[in-house]
């Protein structure tokens, strides 16, 4: 039980497990699963999860869609309110469901979680493959950390039951990955000014040498707006960035509240979204997403194999 | 003075209250003139300084604590600045409602916004330095007239703010929830303006007041929510005036939630920002600049306080002298000395490297020594643009050696405009392919070129090179290059923050400059200094025009009307930013264009790489060998 590391209330029944290894076979994936889910396959780790599931078990594809507000689960539109029916609907229980980080986005995480939550599921897996290599956008040496993760972006835009106004005081808190112009494009357009900015680094790295990818896209931005708050949370390890969110949650100031911008590594995605979840009560914890459409074919060959045992 | 607030240079990092930061524009009186009581839009593109702009207007900044002295007419108007939060706008819609339901919860948000910052402009009266009206006057205030929208809305200032902040709370739990009936009423938009008359009449220093709203960042909303704050321009009166502030071509719909349209003169008047900056560049610029270097950094210039947040029209004509001009241009030169070309080919025959290089491409061509050596002692200029002559189809070495002689006797020759159109781009290529960076890219004069009309790019530029200036007095031109290298990188990476498209751009961005950076490896430099583009043939598909349209809009291109039209050409052409150049090594002057097709155009687009490298390679006439020859990882 990591209560004892998430000292709040919300976190009284909260477990998760970590388990590590280079090939699936080495993460222990539960036997007894029947239904994963899975979003669209855009690389060759999301195509590895897929095929590795599908045929152990039931497989739904989700995918949120950020213009109408809606789910898409197997090609059906399902509204958000909609989903604790849907879960029940089809039998999703306990230990049961496994979610395919690698390939579903962090909204239809959130949702998914949320709606768990919500419903008698407490107790699932979350498997996420990590890439073996990104591709850098051109072949310049000058663009050797310039990576092309995203084709496109919907915009900064709330996500419902995790949504709050904005405002210069609140606290801003960023998972840094390899796209720091998703965060200077929400210092430029949204009115959050910069105090109480919170940087979170995924350190250690998948691989060693990628954090340096992260420092060198961040550097330049971060001495301009003069952000000082970093800190360092595993790359893969969901519960690090839990406690360190928490700690930032305790400095809140009454009427302050706590925007999370996961923009960094999906594990550190899931860690947002387990936290938003579980802290909703509070009324003081939104997400900041702008919804990017992802690049094809953003990575190459499959690495190490992460799996989280999660109970809510 | 820490260097990071001496480099600010967005409005954003100076807060709401610019009173001691706002330099009083040299076209200030242009942009008054326009300010009656009708609607402004204001546009500008990035680094315009409309921002900026907008919160000098606001009640922050006219009542601010450093403003000592506060006159009756100040009153006369007050500006409320509106950042839209445009993710919770963008909030606004479907999910089981229809759009009128949305349109009036995001009219009913605006309400409460609007209300919320009327009140709070009345604090920042009381709290100012002007002497009649206070804190005990803003208390003994009374809003009675309002509770005909609900009789439980409080008539004391602060008790209002309480009332109207805890509606503003339940609307924020009602939109983020999964939508059912409010259970709440929306306030109508009448009630901003019964409040706007609760004041006028709750104290006499307010009779007159009118209340502008300015709403930055018009673009980022929704089309639907676009309709409601056009309609209110449309019926903005007094006490209430509406304003936008926008990026330039992004008006994208003129309509109102009625059947009618804004319309300009009749609706509003236009602010072009960028076209009044681009006017006045050289002078708003440096005295930015230097007022900056004189308040932050305590060094003596030539601008001084008094005339710069001056609105006497002595000191403006004064600003808008030539001498004036001139004098900044001289302060600026002796900060950021740069070369001419020719003094550029001078320095660079002094260096060995260039000069045997130059002599090795020339005996590369089978010239005999005895010419070698009198084209090595020709003056410079023509030494270093002789090696592209050699590439020529028409080249004849006995003519260009007549002709070599007359220039160098001072006599009229073809090497006049051989030099004047080509010895940029010789320069440029010399230094590229040594991976060196070029003295053509520093001094006062290019740094007016390459940030064009954007002052936060000269800014920049000026500021980071002076950081680096060590004990010197003016910054040398090789820290100026690596400076402005540095700059134009970090602006070629700020792409990608561009708005929603932001990675479409700057892919387009990267292909285009790699192009004109191919074309700039040509040795023979026939059409050197190539950074603009026209389409030939009309625009049909919506995609191009809408990527084209946001290129323009953040100013990674900027249109212009085509200089000499064929039959066949679209009426514009798009030149590259310039403060790209660097990074690719190109000219930041704007001399000649290549024209694309269209198909050409969406090749460099959305085409694929294999595509995109058929099209350079087609397009500057290089073998696939001569375009993969790649910099050395030195080039960073």
């Amino acid at each position: 039980m990591v209560m004892n590391i998430l000292e709040n209330e919300a976190f009284s029944t909260f477990d998760i497990e970590m388990l590590h290894g280079d090939d699936i076979s080495k993460v222990d994936v539960s036997a007894d699963l029947k239904f994963s889910i899975v979003g669209p396959t855009i690389d060759e780790r999301c195509g590895f999860c897929l095929e590795y599931l599908d045929g152990k078990t039931k497989v739904y594809r989700v995918e949120y869609d950020s213009t109408n507000f809606v789910l898409c689960i197997n090609n059906t539109q399902i509204q958000i309110n909609e989903l604790p029916e849907f879960i029940k609907d089809e039998g999703w229980t306990n230990d049961s469901i496994i979610i395919d980080a690698t390939s579903v986005n962090v909204v239809e995480l959130l949702l998914l979680i949320d709606a768990f939550e919500k419903t008698d599921v407490r107790r699932f897996e979350v498997l996420y493959a990590e890439p073996k290599n990104y591709v850098p956008q051109g072949t310049r040496p000058r663009n050797r950390r310039d990576f092309k993760l995203s084709e496109k972006y919907d915009g900064y835009k709330g996500v419902p039951m995790f949504s709050k106004m904005t405002r210069e005081a609140d606290a801003k808190v960023f998972c840094c990955g390899y796209e720091a112009a998703r965060i200077q494009n929400a210092i430029e357009t949204l009115p959050i000014g910069t105090s109480d900015t919170y940087l979170l680094f995924g350190m250690p790295p998948f691989y060693v040498g990628w954090d340096m990818n992260a420092y060198y896209n961040h550097i330049n931005f971060l001495v301009k707006e003069n952000l000082h708050n970093i800190s360092y949370c595993g790359a893969t390890n969901p519960l690090s960035v839990m406690m360190r969110l928490l700690d930032i949650y305790k400095t809140l100031l009454p009427d302050q509240n706590m925007f999370i911008a996961p923009v960094g590594t999906k594990p550190m995605s899931l860690a947002v979204c387990l936290f938003l979840v579980k802290m909703a009560s509070s009324n003081k914890c939104a997400l900041l997403f702008d919804h990017p459409e992802k690049s094809a074919a953003r990575s190459k060959e499959v690495g190490e194999v992460n799996l989280y045992r999660i109970q809510l | 003075m820490d260097d990071r607030d001496f480099a600010r240079n967005r409005a954003e990092e100076y807060g709401y209250d610019v009173w001691e930061s706002f330099i009083v524009p040299p076209f200030y009186r242009e942009i008054e003139s326009l300010r009656t009581n009708k609607p402004l839009i204001v546009e500008g593109g990035r680094g315009s300084g409309k921002t900026m702009l907008l919160r000098y207007w606001c009640h922050q900044t006219q009542f601010s604590e450093s403003r000592t002295e506060i006159p009756d007419s100040a009153l006369k108007k007050i500006g409320i600045y509106w950042k839209m939060d445009t993710q919770f706008a963008a909030f606004m819609l479907f999910r089981n409602y229809d759009e009128e339901i949305w349109n009036r919860a995001f009219s009913y948000w605006s309400v409460l916004t609007i209300s919320l910052s009327i009140l709070d402009s009345l604090k920042s009266v009381a709290m100012s330095h002007y002497p009649r009206f206070n804190k005990e006057n803003l208390d003994e205030m009374r809003f009675s007239g309002l509770n005909g929208y609900d009789e439980n809305i409080p008539e004391s200032y602060n008790e209002l703010i309480a009332y109207l902040t805890k509606r503003r709370q339940h609307f924020e739990s009602w939109v983020n929830s999964i939508p059912s009936p409010p259970t709440f009423n929306f306030l109508p938009y009448e009630f901003i303006v019964d409040l706007a008359n609760c004041i006028k009449k709750g104290h006499e220093v307010f009779k007159e007041t009118v209340f502008d709203i300015f709403i930055d960042e018009y673009e980022n909303l929704q089309v639907n929510q676009m309709h409601i704050i056009n309609t209110r321009i449309k019926h903005s009166e007094i006490p209430i005036i509406y304003n936008v502030a926008m990026k330039r071509n992004a008006l994208v719909t003129p309509e109102t939630l009625g059947n009618e349209s804004i319309v300009v003169v009749n609706d509003y008047r236009k602010i072009q920002l960028d076209e009044l900056v681009e006017e006045h560049f050289k002078v708003f610029a440096p005295e930015i600049f230097l007022w900056k270097l004189k308040k932050d950094k305590e060094v003596p210039t030539l601008v001084e306080k008094e005339e710069l947040f001056s609105y006497d029209d002595a000191v403006f004509e004064k600003r808008k002298s030539d001498k004036y001009r001139r004098d900044l241009g001289r302060c600026m030169n002796t900060i950021f000395p740069g070369m001419t070309e020719k003094e550029v080919a001078a320095l660079m025959l002094e260096d060995s490297v260039f000069k045997n290089r130059i002599a090795a491409e020339l005996r590369k061509k089978h010239i005999q020594d005895q010419d070698v050596e009198t084209i090595m002692n020709s003056k410079p200029e023509c030494v270093v643009v002789f090696p592209s002559l050699l590439e020529r189809a028409s080249f004849n070495l006995e003519d260009t050696l007549m002709e070599l002689a007359k220039y160098n006797e001072g006599k009229k020759s073809k090497f006049d405009d051989i030099i004047h159109n080509s010895l940029f781009g010789c320069i440029l290529y010399q230094y590229g392919s040594l991976n060196r960076t070029c003295p053509l890219y520093a001094g006062f004069g290019s740094f007016i070129t390459m940030s064009k009309d954007n002052l936060r790019h000269f800014l920049e530029l000026c500021y980071h090179s002076y950081l680096r200036k060590g004990q010197n007095d003016n910054v040398s031109i090789a820290t100026q290059c690596i400076t402005v290298k540095m700059v134009s990188e970090d602006m070629v990476s700020e792409i990608k923050s561009l708005g929603r498209r932001s990675n479409e751009l700057y892919t387009f961005a990267l292909r285009l400059g790699s192009l004109f950076e191919t074309s700039r490896k040509k040795p023979s430099q026939s059409e050197p200094e190539q950074n603009q583009f026209n389409i030939v043939g009309p625009l049909q598909s919506n995609d191009t025009e809408s990527l084209l349209r946001e290129l323009v809009k953040w100013s990674v291109l900027y249109e212009s009307k085509l200089t000499k039209q064929k039959a066949d050409e679209n009426g514009v052409e798009y030149l590259f930013n310039p403060i790209y150049a660097p990074y690719f090594g190109i000219s930041y002057r704007k001399k000649r264009r290549v024209p694309f097709s269209l198909k050409d155009f969406e090749i460099l687009a959305f085409g694929d790489e294999l595509k995109y490298k058929s099209l350079v390679l087609r397009k500057t006439k290089f073998n696939g060998d001569e375009y993969s020859r790649e910099r050395s990882l030195f080039d960073l």
